[in-house]
């Protein structure tokens, strides 16, 4: 993991702050996270739904809704500010060097465009003049990178005709067409069965590996992470909670936050119950002082319903975002379940 | 899908054979007699009057009478003859010589609306919820709302009449453009509604298209927002569309019919509406079976383009 520290960094982003206007206030769906993403890594962004996770990587790609504010923050790619770079420079790297693939594969796709042109289409975009044969032909290869099996055949098919997990790999396909350097997964698996997760992730390895590719992946799924992520960013109610490399979040998480997912993993080790996290995340146009998690935290202080608690640090790679880890504060107590089944985690681990 | 086909042109024969039953019989039962004006003339010998009836069988009971009509249009192609607005012609010859100005008329109102429904709808989807959405939108409400003929009516009155910019009426024997001058009115007057329908329908299918997840995927691929608003949003909103311009023919058909009075153009619809008061009834069987041929041919045409049209529709059939 040491050397994972002297690689270049490739993408970076800094204090972003994104706000949506609504008829009701402003939703503060982002609130000052940084992150950054080294050569060949996987950084995973994990946390419920409304974390900002979505949001933060729509950011990236240029592609927020409307009414989206970005009040302050700086994404940088190669030395530009992609939150300042014009629509025109931005169809440069959109695509071409940032590839990103959907949650929801069944709606992705254009339903009436054939299979095979919306491959060609991106094809086209980086050689114009591309003939239609060789369009054709580095679509199937393309096709069958992905393990889309009678490529050839397929090509002229519409979405309709693939299933779930087919559609997902034309979705990555097409995000590989331009030969990105860096791949976005938006829960690229949530919306597929338990089965083709497993094969989608193995993919998305493998293509990682084979082109060198940094990845972003968006999940809410503790289980998803172990085996794809080298850094974990835990979001909660548009801040990042804790950093630290897969290993450290997972063998010592710190934040109550962190803690609390870990323990809602289902587990077939233990015939405990399945913890689930109490109460709801907050209402983020009135986002509450202090820790935002405090609320449903049994092990809340005073302290984290008053003040923010700053990054505290646990490693050169580990912060957690807690005034649990302040030197005055009573030490958080560790429940037996989590307990055991990190050390479970930490065997299987070895 | 050829099975198909020929067993909706069945249904559709069926449908006419009911509609030609149901109109004989619905206008002997109408009060009244091709006749009245002729009985009124003291000079009329009744015994004219009873060879001119027996002529066409109209002497005999209402069923002989049916049997008689359906007789010669199955079998001879006879449509019997107008009795009362050109004595003796053949019905079918009328027809014949009414269809071209009906068809011109609706043919060159299609030309106007769909172009400028497009736009418009076009316009609205693009700018959704800003001032030239709203300025549309309103403008669509008062063309929806407001009947063709009433629209026929205002400009004939005020762009016709008061100002003079057009001819009141159809000119039937001037040169083309004088034609054309002529028809710029009534073809307006026939497209408004359509021009709103289509604008409308095209706003909501293309925010629909705009906002989808595949939209997304097409900016994120490195689609310039107008490329990808073209091939994708664009293409997938006129889908629907095609089922909505086809049917809309027999729409401005059904409007031309009080139109077409009011700017006295030769065309189907002022004959019907004219024959019908004078208990015209072979004549007006011609025009409402013209008429019904028409609808159901659109909406046939309207049901095979949904699987020409819609891959999925096309290719789920096949298996």
């Amino acid at each position: 993991m040491s050397d994972m520290m002297n690689r270049a960094t490739v993408l970076t982003v800094e204090d972003l702050t994104i706000n949506f206007r609504t008829i009701n206030g402003m939703v503060k769906a982002v609130r000052g996270i940084s992150f950054d993403l080294k050569r060949g890594e996987t950084v995973a962004i994990v946390g419920e739904s409304g974390s900002g996770k979505s949001v933060s990587i729509k950011a990236i790609m240029g592609i927020l809704a409307g009414n989206a504010v970005v009040e302050s923050g700086r994404i940088l790619y190669e030395g530009q500010n992609l939150l300042e770079i014009g629509e025109k420079d931005y169809h440069k790297i959109r695509g071409c060097k940032i590839g990103l693939i959907f949650q929801d594969p069944l709606s992705a796709l254009n339903p009436i465009m054939k299979i095979g042109k919306q491959i060609t289409e991106t094809l086209k975009l980086n050689d114009p003049h591309m003939s239609k044969k060789d369009a054709r032909k580095r679509a199937v290869e393309l096709m069958e990178s992905v393990g889309i099996p009678d490529a050839d055949r397929r090509f002229d098919q519409y979405p309709f005709q693939f299933s779930g997990g087919m559609r997902q790999r034309i979705v990555i396909a097409i995000a590989l067409a331009r030969d990105p350097d860096v791949l976005i997964c938006d829960e690229p698996t949530t919306a597929l069965d338990v089965t083709v997760q497993a094969k989608i992730l193995d993919l998305i390895n493998e293509i990682k590996r084979e082109r060198n590719l940094s990845v972003i992946f968006i999940t809410h799924d503790m289980g998803v992470v172990a085996n794809m992520a080298d850094r974990i960013n835990v979001m909660y109610a548009g801040k990042i909670v804790e950093k630290g490399t897969a290993e450290e979040v997972f063998f010592e998480p710190a934040h109550p936050y962190t803690r609390a997912l870990l323990a809602s993993m289902p587990d077939l080790e233990t015939s405990e119950k399945l913890m689930s996290i109490p109460g709801v995340p907050p209402n983020m146009i009135y986002p509450p002082k202090g820790d935002a998690f405090a609320a449903r935290n049994q092990y809340a202080m005073k302290i984290d319903f008053q003040q923010e608690p700053p990054f505290f640090k646990l490693s050169e790679t580990h912060y957690a975002a807690t005034w649990a880890l302040h030197p005055n504060a009573p030490e958080l107590p560790m429940p037996e379940v989590l307990r055991a089944r990190i050390q479970r985690m930490k065997e299987a681990h070895k | 899908m050829g099975k198909y086909i020929l067993k909706r042109l069945g249904m559709m024969v069926l449908t006419l054979f009911i509609m030609l039953t149901l109109c004989f019989f619905a206008l002997r039962l109408m009060p009244g007699s091709p006749y009245d004006s002729m009985l009124d003339n003291p000079e009329m010998p009744p015994e004219m009057l009873e060879a001119m009836k027996a002529k066409i069988h109209l002497d005999k009971p209402m069923l002989v009478q049916y049997v008689y009509f359906l007789r010669g249009v199955v079998f001879e192609g006879n449509w019997g003859t107008s009795i009362v607005l050109r004595p003796g012609v053949d019905a079918f010859t009328i027809m014949k010589e009414r269809i071209p100005a009906s068809m011109l008329l609706n043919v060159l109102s299609l030309f106007v609306c769909i172009p400028l429904g497009i736009l418009a709808g076009t316009v609205c989807g693009m700018f959704k919820n800003r001032l030239p959405d709203y300025l549309i939108s309103f403008m669509v409400v008062i063309f929806i709302s407001v009947p063709s003929f009433v629209f026929a009516s205002l400009m004939q009155y005020f762009l016709a009449s008061k100002a003079g910019w057009f001819p009141i009426i159809y000119n039937v024997s001037g040169t083309p453009t004088a034609q054309l001058r002529s028809l710029v009115l009534p073809v307006l007057a026939l497209s408004f509604g359509s021009i709103a329908t289509l604008c409308r329908y095209l706003r909501g299918e293309l925010i629909e298209t705009l906002s989808s997840e595949y939209m997304l995927l097409a900016r994120t691929k490195g689609l310039k927002r107008s490329q990808a608003v073209v091939r994708h949003a664009f293409r997938n909103s006129m889908v629907p569309l095609a089922n909505i311009i086809i049917p809309m023919f027999t729409n401005i058909l059904g409007g031309s019919m009080v139109v077409e009075s009011i700017f006295a153009v030769p065309g189907i619809g002022g004959m019907m509406v004219d024959s019908i008061t004078a208990n015209d009834y072979f004549l007006t069987i011609a025009a409402l079976m013209f008429y019904s041929v028409i609808s159901l041919t659109t909406t046939l045409i309207v049901d095979i383009s949904y699987g020409i049209i819609d891959p999925r529709i096309r290719l789920g059939a096949k298996k």
